[in-house]
């Protein structure tokens, strides 16, 4: 689910925005279209924080706030789009000051600038300028003042251009076009242009991050479940063909019923694996409205896919791990009626994990195994380890208020020990001997005795 | 009742987390009856464990755990002398197999490989899914058995994993079986069970993995280390750990049985080593001393051949000198030092040029009958050609018979952090900023304030894991290196002494011990060592000797015939005027010299080991200044200590001083000397003077010394530590002081040259010695390329004199390659212009930007910004084409630059200028700012509190000096001295860490001709220089 569309966050709305489409070059008589205005901001300490590229794509998410339009300049610098946003927010200056304010409230160190093209803009962020430039014609000016460091220029070609004697860009902006490119390339030349705005940038390929959003109000009031679920299937109809077409598949999805008076009531879905099929989500989607109690009858319900994510690699591995693709009861569904029944959290799979500590020796997992060769592998495990039982008690139960065995009349260690003293690292070290006991009545429990307390307890029961 | 017989150290790298001392002592301590330290495929650790079972009176016996490609996983042991011989070899061959760090081994290599050695069989060693199963079992103890037979042994290893009963069982049948005997043996990673922690922390690093990743790697419990007898006699039968005890009593091999033999081929046929080095050092007797030997100095060489005899030393002599006459026959200068080097007998084979005449040194005093010691003579050589030695040696006496001896290497603060913050799960970039904020000076622990500001909780129960591993790692040893140049040689195989392995250098071999475990037993190494200084006076007297400026001396200058003993070279070394000068340059140094004075050689020799931690520490400085100058009158306690410390004014200053100290007043035989001189290097790690402090102070209470006396002495040994300075190898660094003192004083342009032609070496930068040079009166003449050569050279001025031309080397990023075709072209004819100079000299774009931006091109393209243009534009003509099929181009206009950007380009292309010194363009700023330049601070009394501000071009923090850090600032008139005491350093620790210019306030301090700043105030000035790079030589 990374690749395609890490770019630029958009709502679904596609309708071709004015900075999507490159502007061609202005000519006398042709309508000028509003020229798109850019907003650079720059966080200087994002490159020391942990993970700064999802801190990035965080920082993205709050300046869609303020525009449909934002780019990800790695690593530490956001582009906006402003020019479409104008007339909502008022004046350029209001807008930029709100931003500006936003990320002082997020006790952000931010650089920003504003200017009529994506570098320009960049550029003066990068630097610490906070201009507010919206006519091009005065670009050139301005931009001569700044150091050429404030490119992304690889150091070569900022020691060559040094060695010139050039260090800001007025300097470099004197030099002869053809000459220059054949000395530092022609990127240089090219990155002088897109910031005097003489020329788009193309290189910027910009591609919404998609997400299906569909809304179906209703005629009259809805009150029952079973309505609800007719009247959503051609909502899902839309919904799977939308991922078709991108052949996309989504692992959840939301539902907003809308009430007149009440707070929308909002009810998300899991599916254990990626899918776009009709068939599927509908399916999910009926379990789930089965149990569901409605506060209020629904005056329009809103249908939101989750991310958008691969679906020819995801779907493969889910599909030849059930061994009956196109069945009509596969195991994904079936786990998927039973979570949609029963809660999304009372089903889930079993992982083993290799560690010593038996509790900490499986997980839960959401998904389900991909494949079942890959589950069985990490169960194969050599002979040399003690048997462990098929119930694992939660948490491990004492066995007796001292630290002495039951009697031998009621228990027999069989097996064992089994000295485990392992995952100090994490807080939760254990040392223990552990042993297979039978009980007098014939159950096999699976005991230990905690190596500093000597008391005894019961951690499991073989089958 | 138990003796283990399966033991790993730290020693197999990242699995055992003990030290071989530390399960020799606990072994003990349990009551075992004997320790076998069985290493993977290693003895590296086999010295140390031998040591620490000798004075722990435990049995040692020497082994290694191999594991065959196979799977077969064994415990060889050595019960004799040719046993271990085989063992070592079989490591060697194993080692010598594979890439550093790893070894193969094949089923096969054991065959015939292992006489008279023990072997324990581990099967079931695969584990896991690789267990082998119980046919293969059998057939792979069937193999063994057919030929080992009678010291063949099963071993079982019961750790508890809940299967030890079916695993006794299984053995047990399986001895039954094949008829094999079965022992007890415990896989003993740790030498107790709280190293639990540190064990797991190594095989997450060795696996790469964090250990919450790490899975079942690690070993599920911690019942690998030396368990009490009482518990193993809970969990083995009692046959089983008998068994070991007929084991142990089986290997008497001790490793003091090791007897080293020197090589026999550096004695002709028909001589004797008594003989041949008798022949040889009569030739030197000839060479040296034409007009016959002087008396005194044959009475000199009669009786170290006779001491030499007695200790038949005679290979060794003759080793070393093979080895100086292979250099001189190259023409690679050499000097040899250390306790026999200076010696009649080593000046007549040309191992030294130090004249004993010049000297009153006895060479008992470096050579003695009674102490059983090797006599140590390291050789100094150009350290850029000491590799072609190396290769002779190599060539002369085959890998099997000469190797380097190994450096081990130990984990240190930093790469402790690093490593223990990567298995316990830290963020990297998290610990690198913590890893990168420690300078070494923070010593060993984890300072709370350093931790806060890498964004750490010192609390935090993960942060206390890390503090507490990262102290019990360290130390601990993470990989052999070579050693910088100590090679063993010897008369038969050397992998039968000792494993030798790869190096990571190809064509490297390293032996498995270091300096310390060949002189714990006795092998003998010559040091081949590499010393920039004598690249660079080789190279000043090649220069003088063709500039023809060697007649004062009538014939070519070289070692033997710089004159000795002239007074205008001690004149300079009075005036602390040393830049560049062998060992007396640097800032501690330099301020001693006014007050030392030194008059003589042998004045040199007591300065080169004075300005050290050890007398430093010892507080023998001030002492021996106060007599020398008067001040304070010379006593000594008795006759015997007077003959000791006579020609030191009484003040213990050499290492030497103190071991006779030892001998003639506390009453130590020189055995113990030594010893105190082994404890005292070693003391500040690991402690253990306490008993030679008892018997050194009751001794010489006896014999009649006050015990102030005593104890001061103590203090002064307390303090040399490990920095105590030879007078031995003083003696020898004080002729290359000399030397290169006489250069820079009558040869300056030589000099300089020389030393330039020789970076990176010494205290200063390029930058340094030649504005040094030209302060002396040297006329420097910049990089130009009709005229530079590859080195810098001497040109002749009008009147006679040298003037330096620097050499084409200084342009940074210029390749050699590069400049040698340039060179090869302008000598067929000059360069017409750049298109020309791209197109002859086949110079790609890198090169031709790097000569531009160092000025070189002024002639053929104007200054150096047109210069850029041009050459940057330059493209590689296609070789079928003319080269002027580019179309023409118009020359932009580009300013010429001004004089500071024209500074700050020299210093960016070439790290120097010959024009004006940056700050001379600061100059009016900083006299805005109140800031003193270095020669106004002369005029200015003592105590006065300043300002000043210069470039910072050394920061060093001595280990001896307290705390301090020592800054030396350079402006345009000078140099200025701050002392910058450990309380200011640490509040403002950024400005004295980032400055490239510091702007200082404080007090003056001067004594005598030496002045100080006492820093109070510190201020980062660097923004005033913009980008002028400056390249600060910080703490070396």
């Amino acid at each position: 689910m990374k690749a395609r569309t890490a770019d630029l966050f958009a709502a679904v709305d596609l309708s071709a925005h004015p900075a999507l489409t490159s502007a061609p070059p202005p000519h006398p008589g042709a309508r000028v279209r509003p020229r798109p205005l850019w907003y650079a901001v720059v966080f200087a300490e994002l490159p020391i924080t942990a993970q700064p590229a999802a801190a990035l794509q965080r920082l993205a998410g709050h300046a869609q706030t303020f525009t449909s339009l934002v780019s990800l300049e790695s690593p530490n610098a956001l582009l906006l789009e402003l020019r479409g946003s104008l007339r909502l927010f008022g004046t350029l200056q209001d807008l930029h000051a709100r931003i500006d304010a936003h990320w002082q409230a997020l006790a952000l160190r931010a650089c920003s600038a504003a200017a009529p093209s994506t570098l320009a803009a960049l550029w003066f962020a990068r630097c610490g300028r906070q201009v507010l430039i919206e006519e091009p014609a005065l670009l050139a000016g301005r931009l001569a003042e700044l150091p050429i460091a404030c490119t992304d220029w690889d150091a070569d070609c900022l020691q060559t251009l040094r060695a010139m004697g050039v260090t800001r860009l007025g300097e470099l902006l004197r030099l002869p076009r053809a000459g220059l490119a054949r000395r530092v390339g022609q990127a240089v030349v090219s990155d002088l242009d897109v910031a005097l705005a003489r020329a788009p940038a193309p290189r910027r390929a910009f591609v919404p991050r998609e997400r299906f959003r569909a809304r179906c109000d209703f005629d009259s009031e809805v009150d029952s479940v079973a309505e609800l679920d007719r009247t959503l299937a051609p909502l899902i109809g839309r919904c799977a063909e939308f991922l078709r077409e991108r052949q996309a598949g989504v692992q959840s999805l939301e539902l907003r019923l809308r009430h007149r008076a009440a707070a929308a009531t909002r009810v998300r879905l899991g599916l254990a694996s990626v899918t776009g099929a009709q068939r599927r989500l509908q399916d999910v989607l009926t379990q789930r409205l089965r149990r569901l109690d409605l506060a209020a009858p629904v005056r329009a319900v809103e249908l939101i896919c989750g991310p958008l994510c691969n679906l020819a690699a995801a779907s493969l591995d889910a599909f030849g791990g059930c061994g009956t693709a196109g069945g009509r009861d596969t195991v994904l569904q079936l786990v998927e009626r039973l979570r949609a029944r029963l809660g999304e959290n009372a089903v889930y799979g079993v992982a083993p994990l290799a560690e010593h500590r038996p509790e900490a020796a499986w997980r839960k997992v959401h998904e389900l195994p991909p494949a079942p060769a890959a589950a069985n592998r990490a169960g194969s495990a050599d002979e040399e380890r003690m048997p462990r039982p098929v119930w694992l008690l939660g948490e491990p139960l004492p066995l007796s208020a001292g630290t002495a065995l039951p009697p031998r009349q009621t228990m027999v260690l069989e097996q064992g020990p089994e000295r485990i003293e392992s995952g100090w690292w994490d807080g939760k070290g254990v040392a223990r001997d552990y042993y297979v006991a039978r009980q007098i009545h014939g159950a096999r429990l699976w005991v230990f005795q905690e190596r500093h307390s000597k008391r005894w307890y019961v951690h499991g029961v073989f089958a | 009742m138990y003796a283990e017989l399966h033991a790993l150290s730290n020693y197999s790298f990242l699995r055992g987390a003990s030290q071989p001392e530390e399960l020799v002592a606990q072994a003990k301590w349990l009551g075992y009856r004997a320790l076998a330290l069985t290493d993977e495929c290693s003895l590296a650790g086999a010295v140390r464990a031998h040591i620490a079972a000798k004075e722990e009176e435990l049995a040692l016996i020497i082994g290694a755990e191999l594991r065959c490609g196979c799977g077969l996983k064994l415990v060889v042991l050595a019960t004799t002398r040719t046993g271990y011989g085989a063992l070592s070899r079989l490591i060697s061959r194993a080692r010598r197999g594979a890439a550093k760090g790893r070894y193969a081994l094949a089923r096969a290599d054991l065959e015939e490989a292992l006489p008279e050695c023990l072997l324990i069989w581990l099967p079931h060693a695969g584990g896991g899914a690789r267990e082998t199963d119980a046919g293969e079992r059998a057939a792979q103890g069937r193999w063994l058995r057919e030929r080992f037979a009678g010291r063949l042994w099963i071993g079982v290893e019961l750790l508890t994993s809940g299967f030890d009963a079916r695993r006794l069982a299984l053995l047990e049948a399986l001895g039954q079986q094949l008829d094999v005997p079965r022992l007890a043996a415990g896989d003993v990673h740790m030498h107790r069970r709280s190293r639990r922690a540190l064990q797991d922390v190594l095989t997450a690093i060795r696996l790469n993995v964090p250990l919450h990743a790490a899975g079942r790697a690690v070993f599920a419990n911690g019942e690998r280390c030396l368990r009490s007898l009482s518990r193993l006699r809970e969990l083995y039968p009692a046959a089983l750990l008998s068994a070991t005890l007929e084991i142990a009593e089986r290997c008497t091999f001790q490793l003091d049985e090791l007897r080293y033999e020197y090589p026999e081929e550096i004695v002709p046929a028909g001589e004797t080593p008594t003989s041949h080095l008798r022949a040889l050092t009569e030739q030197g007797c000839a060479a040296r001393w034409p007009a016959g030997v002087p008396a005194a100095v044959r009475e000199n060489i009669e009786h170290e051949l006779r001491l030499i005899g007695a200790l038949r030393y005679e290979p060794f002599f003759l080793t070393v000198h093979d080895i100086v006459r292979f250099a001189r026959s190259q023409g690679i200068l050499c000097q040899g030092r250390g306790s026999a080097a200076n010696s009649a007998v080593c000046y007549c084979l040309r191992i030294t040029e130090v004249d004993p005449s010049r000297m009153s040194m006895l060479f008992e005093r470096f050579v003695s009958k009674e102490r059983d010691e090797p006599p140590d003579i390291d050789v100094d050589f150009e350290h850029e050609r000491r590799e072609e030695v190396i290769q002779y040696i190599y060539r002369k006496y085959g890998r099997e018979r000469a190797a380097l001896a190994a450096t081990v290497i130990c984990y240190r603060p930093r790469s402790a952090l690093r490593d223990v913050g990567k298995a316990l799960g830290f963020d990297p970039a998290q610990i690198d900023r913590l890893a990168k904020g420690m300078q070494w000076w923070d010593g060993d622990r984890i300072d709370a304030a350093r931790l806060r500001a890498a964004g750490f909780e010192p609390d935090n129960p993960r942060i206390l894991h890390l503090a507490a591993l990262v102290g019990q790692i360290l130390g601990f040893p993470r990989h052999l290196s070579q050693h910088v140049g100590g090679f063993v040689i010897a008369r038969g195989r050397l992998d039968e002494l000792v494993p030798i392995e790869n190096a990571a250098m190809p064509e490297r071999t390293v032996l498995q011990w270091d300096k310390d475990d060949l002189d714990a037993l006795g092998l003998l190494k010559v040091d081949v060592l590499g010393l920039g200084m004598l690249s660079a006076i080789r190279r000043a007297f090649q220069l003088v000797n063709d500039f023809g400026g060697a007649a004062r001396v009538g014939g070519d200058l070289d070692l033997a015939t710089v004159p000795s003993e002239d007074a205008a070279v001690y004149e300079m070394i009075c005036r602390a005027d040393t830049t560049g000068v062998f060992q007396i340059e640097s800032r501690a140094q330099m301020a001693m010299l006014p007050r030392l004075r030194p008059r003589n050689y042998y004045d040199l020799v007591i300065e080169v080991a004075i300005v050290r931690p050890g007398p430093i520490q010892g507080d023998m400085v001030h002492p021996y200044l106060r007599r020398r100058n008067g001040e304070e009158a010379v006593a000594y306690p008795s006759p015997a200590v007077r003959t000791v410390l006579e020609r030191t004014l009484g003040v213990p200053i050499f290492q030497e001083q103190v071991m006779q100290l030892a001998i003639v007043a506390a009453g130590f035989t020189p055995g113990e000397a030594d010893r105190l001189r082994r404890a005292m290097a070693a003391w500040k790690r690991q402690g253990g003077l306490q008993p030679f402090e008892r018997r050194l102070i009751d001794g010489m209470r006896r014999r009649g010394y006050p015990e102030g006396f005593a104890r001061q002495i103590f203090q002064q040994i307390l303090g040399f530590g490990e920095y105590g300075f030879p007078e031995s190898h003083a003696a020898s660094f004080a002729l290359l002081v000399y030397t290169s003192a006489w250069l820079k004083r009558h040869e300056p342009a030589a000099f300089c040259a020389a030393l330039l032609n020789s970076q990176p070496m010494g205290f200063y930068a390029p930058a340094q010695l030649v504005r040094d040079a030209r302060e002396h009166g040297v006329e420097v003449r910049p990089i130009a390329l009709a005229a530079s050569a590859w080195d810098s050279t001497l040109e002749r001025r009008g009147d006679g004199r040298p003037a330096l031309r620097l050499g084409l080397r200084l342009v940074k990023h210029l390749t050699r390659q590069g400049a040698l075709r340039l060179l090869a072209a302008r000598a067929v004819r000059g360069f017409t212009d750049s298109a020309d100079l791209a197109e002859r000299a086949a110079l790609g774009r890198p090169d031709l930007e790097a000569l531009a931006a160092a000025d070189a091109l002024e002639g053929l393209a104007g200054h150096r910004r047109r210069a850029v243009w041009q050459v940057s534009g330059v493209e590689r003509a296609l070789p079928l084409l003319p080269a002027s099929t580019a179309p023409p181009e118009g020359i932009p206009l580009l300013r010429a630059p001004r004089e500071g950007q024209q500074i700050v380009a020299d210093y960016a292309s070439m790290g120097l200028s010959l024009r004006r010194h940056p700050l001379a363009l600061l100059r009016e700023r900083l006299a805005r700012r109140g800031l003193l330049c270095a020669q106004a601070l002369w005029d200015q009394p003592d105590g006065k509190f300043v300002g000043t501000a210069g470039l910072v071009i050394t920061r060093q923090r001595p280990g001896s000096a307290g705390g301090v850090t020592f800054v030396t600032l350079e402006d345009e008139s000078g140099h200025v001295n701050l002392i910058v005491w450990e309380r200011i350093a640490a509040v403002q620790r950024a400005a004295l860490l980032e400055s490239r210019l510091l702007e200082a306030h404080g007090k003056i301090q001067r004594q005598g001709d030496v002045l100080h700043i006492v820093a109070a105030r510190l201020r980062n000035l660097s923004a005033l220089l913009g980008e002028l790079v400056i390249a600060a030589r910080n703490f070396h």
